[in-house]
């Protein structure tokens, strides 16, 4: 599949590269297709460039980076769009927004999205207990947690209940 | 806008795939429950807006951002080990 971007150019990716977002995202409902590039390897961030729009991308990272702590017990039901049949094929990642200055950058934690790797479909899941805020200022803000490095369970950041 | 009246326990239709029932009314507050197809969006406005305008907002990014916000995170990255996980 060719995919038409203002910023990397045209990419010619494999049809399993895209991921498929039945509901698009909250104001852009027409988007369904998305394509994550990574930045660089060592980046913690991600490009996710719609299919349709080549104008249109989000920069993506995962919320255990600066929120150890972050965690979201998603209701099956809830991510029926995704068809969640295994946990473990779930992966989350939040929005940034980049304002001029990047040091007041934020992350969406009240709007995260979450992924299926198994079926490679994704939605945007709203949380409704107010416990993230919509701009959290991850430069402004100190991580509350610290990340063990001798644990050898690799932390979750969504959990099915 | 298109008002209607309705009891409790009284629907309205929207198209044929959306009907919004009447569950209760108490006071000022009004429950209603929502019937829609899966890929539709339901909440609250206040959430729908708040979550919309953070959406448009996070867009307007050029390339070359992502450089500097990754080099300010550099530290941190080697201080938890760089491993990337997937997405």
């Amino acid at each position: 599949m060719r995919v038409e971007t203002v910023r990397f150019g045209t990419l010619e990716v494999a049809d399993d590269q895209i991921f498929t977002f039945p509901m698009g995202l909250l104001g852009f409902a027409n988007h369904k297709e998305f394509l994550i590039v990574d930045h660089t390897h060592e980046s913690p961030f991600k490009w996710m460039q719609s299919c349709e729009d080549p104008e249109l991308a989000f920069i993506l990272t995962d919320p255990l980076f600066f929120r150890a702590d972050y965690h979201i017990a998603a209701r099956k039901g809830e991510l029926q769009i995704i068809d969640p049949s295994n946990e473990l094929d779930l992966v989350v990642s939040v929005i940034m927004t980049v304002p001029d200055d990047p040091k007041d950058m934020s992350a969406n934690l009240l709007a995260p999205l979450v992924f299926n790797m198994a079926n490679r479909r994704g939605m945007q899941y709203v949380l409704t207990n107010n416990r993230y805020p919509v701009k959290y200022y991850v430069m402004r803000e100190k991580d509350p947690s610290v990340v063990d490095p001798t644990n050898s369970v690799e932390p979750r950041s969504i959990s099915l209940r | 806008m298109l008002t209607l009246t309705r009891k409790i326990g009284e629907s309205v239709c929207i198209g044929d795939d959306i009907r919004v029932v009447v569950k209760e009314v108490k006071g000022k507050q009004v429950r209603l429950g929502i019937v829609a197809p899966r890929d539709i969006y339901v909440c609250r406005e206040e959430l729908y807006r708040k979550i919309h305008q953070a959406n448009i907002g996070a867009t307007s990014t050029d390339v070359n951002i992502l450089d500097s916000i990754s080099n300010l995170f550099g530290d941190k990255k080697r201080a938890k080990g760089g491993n990337s996980n997937e997405s």
